[in-house]
């Protein structure tokens, strides 16, 4: 004999009101449901709707229909294998029980009720201000009235999100700026201007970028904003690293003096240490600086008298503030590298010295002895194979000969190239 | 007469069954196979994958798998449907395979990806929310135990799932306080914002909306395409008792704990890149659940294997509510019980790919995957390799879970500690 294979079901009840709620209470329903249901026709995997006139509708969908039995029997079995419920919200929405409605309160309003039970809220009912959710499930959440006031005493309208606020300021409209490029995301004043300040060129609309490294009389940075397009960037550190950056008021730096020169080298060096003190930022070597002062003044000044210029500045600084400290102890570091520096430039100029007496031979068998006489002996690279030498603007033409043929000939046979020392 | 009552039961769900076309012009074949009628009429149907022209889905459509015989029903349609496709692929020239099987080595892998699609269906926005958050809490273990790393000539390469590795449209998901239409367009604005992600959609579990806005359905978008569909009707049934247990806490209106996104960002890297041999980060930084191997020196890290053993047991009402048979989980769990047990048992498609390679060394992976979908009886699955190659521990673990799946919970209480309400009385 077949088997008496039960009809499956799923049971919606979400919209009949006293459903049952414990197992006694269900078969007791079902006892009473399925007698009604006898000589009903169900159809497999069709939702059948059973109206009460009180209680609302039952919805019964036939998730599987055994063959033959397209008619409800009095013998015939069913397997209820989901019931669908109104869920039982235990957070009500406050403000919908006050009106005599049920609705789920996902959300809370820590000033409302108590602290240790505040109110819940619904979704029609919460405010959740710009900026106030997070995607780790974290919310700024408040009812209608507790929008929090902004500090001049308005409705808030976002969250700050900026370095200052991080989210826990919240401010009104008057305050906001909004992002650059995120037309969603918002700042107080202050945390904007922390974050894109205004470029201090007049009528310049681009964000500040870079600040002015001039260190005036009293230690202090000038601390101008620019942006890149405004700033000076006084390449002292070589080509590759970020050279100081001068605004507009302080980049003539060809007017300060010497001492007062080498002092923003040092000075503006060392407050980048104190900004950040792990940096590997030094001072530029003595050779460096001859060719800072070389593009400054236009002419050539000696190694030595470039480290005279720090030993003199070594000694005025004292350690009374931050910056001098620390302007000390990099002069300090910096002496065996000078030291060094001047050793290596004696080494050099010795090498050249030879190249130099080849060269005015040269000049004499030329019969050029006028030439020969007036030439001085400047300075010789060896890596690069150059000599510098010193000579009157006057005669330099016909040492440089038509197209800079002579001199090119001159330098191959004295086996380095030949340049003039700027600024003579 | 009622002879069986569930309270908290399944939902509908759909498995749209993703499948690459390989060969010359994989687009055309598909389109020409598509244009071709079906010879099998059923509820079974083939269609083309958006954005994917190299991919032909088995749609299942939504429907129920709450018991034993539904389920088995369903997967014996789809068997049919997927062998009579692969045929009329060969037919058109081309080679139907699964996702991430590459015939060759060094290409790129996007045109042999694809995917498993899994549709849960939800009546209201807190079951939702409460099962996205499941989804979420789950999701490193659910990656590990799902994905298919990469089989080319060289065997299979290492590694948990390629496509999510690849892949620029998979992302963690969020916890979801209310998967409410007002709410999930607050999230997307949070995402926006916050990420640069401007779509719910391109998250790993997508809460997708039905006509009024809120959720209708839950997308699990990180399942990889498997090669063996008794594979695919065990992470069906896992996510359909994973549904039952989030239905049960939502009708008291628990959502489950937020984890902390940045461990849940980690975890999920690592199931991405080791798969089953990854170790899972605990969110406090205390001792990790001990797992088969004992507790680890630092106590931090749990591995893939023991959260998904853990998962499936507890989620034991939940498979005894969906009728589910030994034979269904152990894909599932009987590699991962061998392993603790100590032995080295296939615990996902990635070993049992690994094992058919390595048994038939002269077969192209294109010929080892082609054999697993047109006659999978002849390749065999997870649970025959694992009881063939350890007969003796094989049927101790099936005794264990028979038992296990036999015995009856007690009714649990409610979350909050109330009285359970729950009745769950098998009178047939």
């Amino acid at each position: 004999m077949r088997p008496n294979l039960p009809i499956e079901l799923e049971v919606d009840f979400r919209d009949f009101r006293n459903a049952p709620d414990t197992p006694e209470e269900f078969v007791a329903f079902w006892e009473r449901l399925s007698t009604q249901l006898v000589g009903k026709p169900l159809r497999d995997g069709v939702t059948h709707e059973v109206e009460h006139p009180r209680d609302g509708v039952l919805r019964l969908t036939v998730l599987a229909l055994p063959p033959g039995q397209g008619v409800v029997g009095r013998d015939t079995t069913f397997a209820v294998h989901s019931v669908l419920e109104r869920p039982r919200y235990r957070h009500l929405c406050a403000r919908c029980s006050a009106a005599g409605q049920q609705s789920h309160g996902a959300y809370s309003c820590p000033a409302c009720g108590g602290a240790s039970r505040p109110d819940r809220l619904c979704d029609r009912h919460v405010v959740i201000l710009n900026g106030g959710m997070r995607l780790d499930g974290r919310l700024n959440a408040t009812c209608e009235e507790h929008v929090p006031a902004c500090r001049c005493g308005g409705r808030a309208s976002f969250w700050c999100a900026g370095p200052r606020c991080r989210r826990a300021s919240a401010w009104c409209e008057r305050h906001r700026r909004q992002h650059p490029n995120a037309p969603d995301v918002f700042y107080c004043v202050d945390c904007y201007e922390e974050l894109f300040p205004a470029c201090a060129q007049p009528r310049c609309a681009f964000t500040a970028t870079a600040f002015c490294e001039f260190v005036g009389d009293g230690g202090a940075s000038c601390g101008r904003r620019m942006c890149s397009k405004h700033i000076l960037r006084w390449q002292i550190y070589g080509p590759h690293k970020m050279g100081l950056g001068l605004c507009d008021q302080h980049r003539q730096v060809g007017r300060l003096d010497d001492d007062r020169l080498v002092f923003q080298l040092v000075a503006a060096t060392a407050n980048r240490k104190l900004r950040a003190p792990r940096s590997r930022q030094d001072l530029p070597s003595l050779q460096s600086v001859h060719h800072i002062l070389l593009k400054v003044r236009q002419r050539a000044y000696g190694i030595p008298a470039i480290d005279q210029l720090f030993v003199r500045l070594e000694q005025r600084t004292g350690r009374a503030g931050p910056l001098e400290r620390a302007m000390s102890e990099l002069l300090q570091s910096h002496a065996r590298f000078r030291s060094q520096n001047v050793a290596r430039d004696v080494a050099e100029k010795q090498q050249g010295l030879p190249v130099f007496e080849r060269l005015r031979a040269l000049l004499r068998a030329k019969g050029w002895g006028e030439i020969a006489d007036a030439v001085v002996f400047s300075d010789y690279k060896p890596a690069a194979k150059t000599l510098y030498i010193r000579l009157p603007q006057e005669l330099r033409g016909r040492m440089i000969g038509k197209g800079g043929r002579t001199i090119q000939e001159l330098g191959q046979q004295v086996g380095a190239k030949i340049n003039f020392e700027k600024g003579e | 007469m009622l002879t069986r009552l569930y309270r908290h039961g399944p939902s509908r769900q759909s498995i749209s069954k993703g499948y690459v076309v390989a060969g010359p012009a994989p687009e055309n074949i598909v389109r020409q196979v598509l244009g071709e009628r079906a010879a099998r009429p059923g509820p079974i149907t083939a269609r083309a994958a958006p954005h994917q022209p190299h991919v032909i889905r088995l749609e299942t459509g939504m429907t129920s798998l709450h018991t034993f015989r539904a389920r088995e029903a369903l997967f014996k349609e789809l068997a049919g449907s997927a062998a009579e496709l692969a045929e009329r692929v060969a037919r058109a020239g081309g080679t139907l395979l699964p996702c991430a099987v590459g015939p060759a080595d060094g290409g790129p892998w996007g045109p042999y990806l694809c995917d498993d699609l899994h549709r849960v269906q939800t009546s209201d926005p807190l079951e939702t929310a409460a099962y996205c958050n499941l989804l979420r809490l789950e999701l490193p273990t659910l990656i590990a135990a799902s994905g298919r790393a990469a089989l080319g000539p060289r065997g299979v390469q290492s590694g948990g799932s390629r496509r999510l590795a690849e892949s620029t449209q998979h992302h963690p998901p969020h916890y979801l306080v209310s998967a409410s239409p007002e709410h999930l367009a607050r999230v997307t604005r949070c995402m926006q914002r916050d990420e640069g992600l401007p779509r719910l959609d391109l998250l790993d579990v997508y809460p997708a909306p039905g006509d009024d806005g809120s959720a209708a359905f839950v997308e699990l978008r990180f399942n990889d395409g498997q090669a063996v569909l008794s594979t695919v009707r065990a992470q069906a049934l896992l996510y359909q008792a994973m549904f039952i247990c989030a239905r049960r806490w939502a009708r008291d209106e628990h959502l489950f704990q937020p984890a902390d996104h940045r461990v849940l960002q980690r975890n999920r890297s690592r199931a991405v890149a080791e798969g089953m041999q990854a170790r899972f980060e605990s969110e406090k930084g205390g001792a990790g659940e001990p797992d088969g191997d004992g507790p680890r020196p630092g106590g931090r890290y749990r591995t893939a294997r023991s959260a998904l053993l853990t998962l499936v047991e507890k989620l034991r009402y939940e498979l005894q509510v969906l009728e589910a048979e030994y034979e269904e989980v152990a894909p599932l769990v009987l590699g991962a019980t061998l392993r603790r047990l100590g032995h080295a048992g296939l615990q996902n498609e990635n070993d049992l790919l690994r094992t058919l390679h390595r048994q038939r060394p002269g077969e192209g992976p294109t010929r080892t995957a082609e054999t697993l979908l047109r006659s999978p009886a002849a390749a065999g699955d997870l649970l025959r390799w694992n009881e063939q190659l350890f007969a003796a521990p094989a049927a101790e673990v099936r005794d264990w879970w028979e038992q296990f799946l036999r015995t009856p919970v007690e009714q649990r209480p409610a979350p909050d500690g109330r009285a359970a309400t729950n009745f769950n009385t098998s009178r047939g």
